[in-house]
């Protein structure tokens, strides 16, 4: 009877031992998704409103994903640096020029936006270590340059021999909550980080003010929105 | 003639008696004068230009030998029943010696009663040339030899909902197919007047100079709804390469904007048949004016690629050379 108690006894320990080990945290990424509308119409000295007219006024989805290294992780915080890329695209059917009755032609025109992104995070992880709450607080702020190209029917758009492309330098703020997953599950996120050293699951709404606009400057397509956006974030 | 016999379908029937006094029947199909489409029997092209079949037979211990043809003409009642479905080609009153060549117009096969051999009635059928052996009686064969053809010389129908949506020196053509001949579909041709000289050419884009090329009217078109295509329109009229059973649109490239163009669309079957025409539309491609045109018609200065940065003033600049010049810079400083 001892020996039978000895052998249930010794596997509980060592269970409950793995159950608080934690491996390392170093990286997280996230994959996120939002309305966007560019604010392309504000660009000093633009008469009329182009891109209203042409795609309408409508959001469209924004996709990205954010790589980070947490360069800093305490009990109570962790600060990354990383970046990150998205795609946004807006297409329409083209008028015609110089219409007023049924202006819609056959031929779409495109315009694509990758965003490319620097920026730190800064995640505050007290709240569910003091509290049990699982939300974690969160902001980043980053330099964007993101990249954009024009199309139409025959490809990449032209004026003057001027390539409807190019890039738009920026920045971004953002602050959000994230919602810890673990806590739902505590033992499937135990066994999830021993088997692939997955530390902390989230899932985030935040709110994002980008100022794509050249910092200011004019010859710059303006790209920039107040938005909001959600998505997944793991740590490992 | 090839050697083709053993490609005949031989069958026996009957029991003569010993063996050696049963009929042999041979029957092969030797050759046919078109090279048409498809390969398998007669469409409508093969016989309204009276293409030939070539067979030859042959039939060994036979008494009264006769070649027919239609459906079933082994039996009796087909060959002069009250409702005969065979007409009778050839017949000798003794069996002939020598292999028999035997040609057969196309016609025949669409309509075996078609004294003309070039009516070409709408059918989807399989018409069967038989070799018989008909013993001493006009009853049933009592050995024959037989080579089924199939023919479809009926038009699909043709396609309907025609629409022309312009573009800048181009027109998308689209079209539904009819839902009748789903089993019998095989591609689509789009039409077009005037032809340009390179529909399917990429890029093209036509002029923003808006002017007539020298183009008609609508409605002065070289073909008009229900018209039958013909083999001359392959250069007249048809835009583009043979679209798939699929397809159901086609952007015609190449043309002139403020030009009028007419468009329309025949549907081909399995058996290569065309549709007639179908609903003849008219549009005229015009310029457009894409998002770019319009940004930087309200002012916009943004642009010039990516390997460009683009100043106050607006002027390209290409940023690799630039960026080039800078690294030698820093070399040479290090130097």
């Amino acid at each position: 009877m001892k020996v039978l108690a000895l052998l249930l006894w010794v596997p509980s320990v060592a269970f409950a031992d793995r159950d608080d080990y934690e491996t390392p945290r170093h990286f997280a990424v996230e994959l996120k998704a939002g309305p966007y509308l560019p604010d392309v119409d504000s660009e000093p000295g633009l008469s009329g409103t182009p891109y209203r007219d042409t795609f309408g006024d409508g959001s469209l989805v924004f996709t990205g994903f954010t790589f980070e290294w947490e360069a800093l992780v305490t009990d109570f915080l962790s600060l990354g640096v990383g970046g990150g890329a998205g795609f946004f695209q807006a297409y329409a059917k083209a008028n015609f020029e110089n219409c007023t009755v049924d202006c819609q032609s056959s031929e779409y025109t495109v315009l694509n936006v990758i965003p490319l992104e620097a920026e730190a995070v800064l995640r505050i992880d007290a709240l569910p270590q003091l509290t049990g709450v699982p939300l974690t607080p969160f902001g980043r702020v980053g330099v964007d340059r993101w990249m954009w190209w024009i199309l139409n029917g025959n490809g990449t758009a032209k004026v003057e021999g001027q390539k409807g492309a190019g890039w738009t330098w920026g920045w971004h703020a953002g602050v959000g909550l994230a919602l810890l997953l673990d806590f739902f599950e505590p033992s499937s996120a135990a066994k999830l980080d021993q088997d692939s050293g997955i530390n902390n699951s989230y899932l985030f709404a935040e709110l994002v003010l980008a100022r794509i606009d050249g910092f200011g400057g004019t010859g710059s397509l303006v790209l920039s929105d107040t938005t909001w956006d959600a998505g997944l974030a793991l740590e490992f | 003639m090839s050697a083709a016999f053993a490609a005949g379908a031989l069958s026996l029937l009957g029991f003569g008696g010993e063996a050696a006094a049963q009929p042999t029947i041979a029957l092969a199909q030797d050759g046919r004068s078109g090279d048409r489409r498809p390969e398998q029997g007669i469409n409508l092209d093969d016989c309204t230009d009276v293409e030939t079949w070539d067979f030859s037979y042959n039939c060994i211990g036979c008494q009264n030998v006769a070649v027919w043809i239609g459906d079933n003409c082994d039996m009796a009642d087909n060959r002069a029943g009250a409702s005969p479905t065979c007409h009778e080609l050839v017949s000798f009153s003794a069996a002939p010696s020598l292999a028999q060549a035997l040609t057969i117009k196309a016609g025949r096969f669409a309509d075996p009663f078609d004294e003309t051999e070039a009516a070409c009635e709408p059918t989807d059928t399989t018409t069967s040339v038989f070799v018989l052996d008909l013993g001493d009686t006009s009853d049933d064969a009592t050995a024959f030899g037989v080579y089924d053809v199939l023919v479809d010389t009926r038009r699909p129908p043709a396609p309907i909902d025609i629409e022309a949506t312009a573009g800048e020196g181009n027109v998308t053509v689209s079209w539904t197919a009819d839902a009748s001949d789903v089993q019998d579909r095989d591609a689509f041709q789009v039409l077009c007047f005037p032809n340009p000289p390179d529909p399917g050419g990429a890029g093209g884009g036509g002029s923003d100079a808006g002017a007539d090329a020298g183009v008609g009217d609508c409605g002065l078109g070289g073909f008009v709804e229900g018209d039958e295509p013909n083999d001359e329109w392959a250069d007249l009229y048809f835009c583009g390469d043979r679209q798939a059973e699929t397809a159901r649109s086609l952007r015609i490239e190449g043309l002139s904007n403020g030009g009028a163009y007419e468009f329309a669309v025949l549907a081909y079957d399995d058996f290569q048949n065309p549709s007639l025409v179908s609903g003849v539309t008219c549009e005229s491609p015009r310029p457009v004016e894409d998002f770019y045109e319009s940004y930087r018609g309200a002012g916009g200065q943004a642009g010039g690629g990516f390997c460009s940065a683009v100043p106050a003033g607006g002027r390209a600049v290409p940023l690799a050379p630039a960026l080039s010049l800078l690294a030698l810079g820093l070399r040479r400083r290090r130097a």
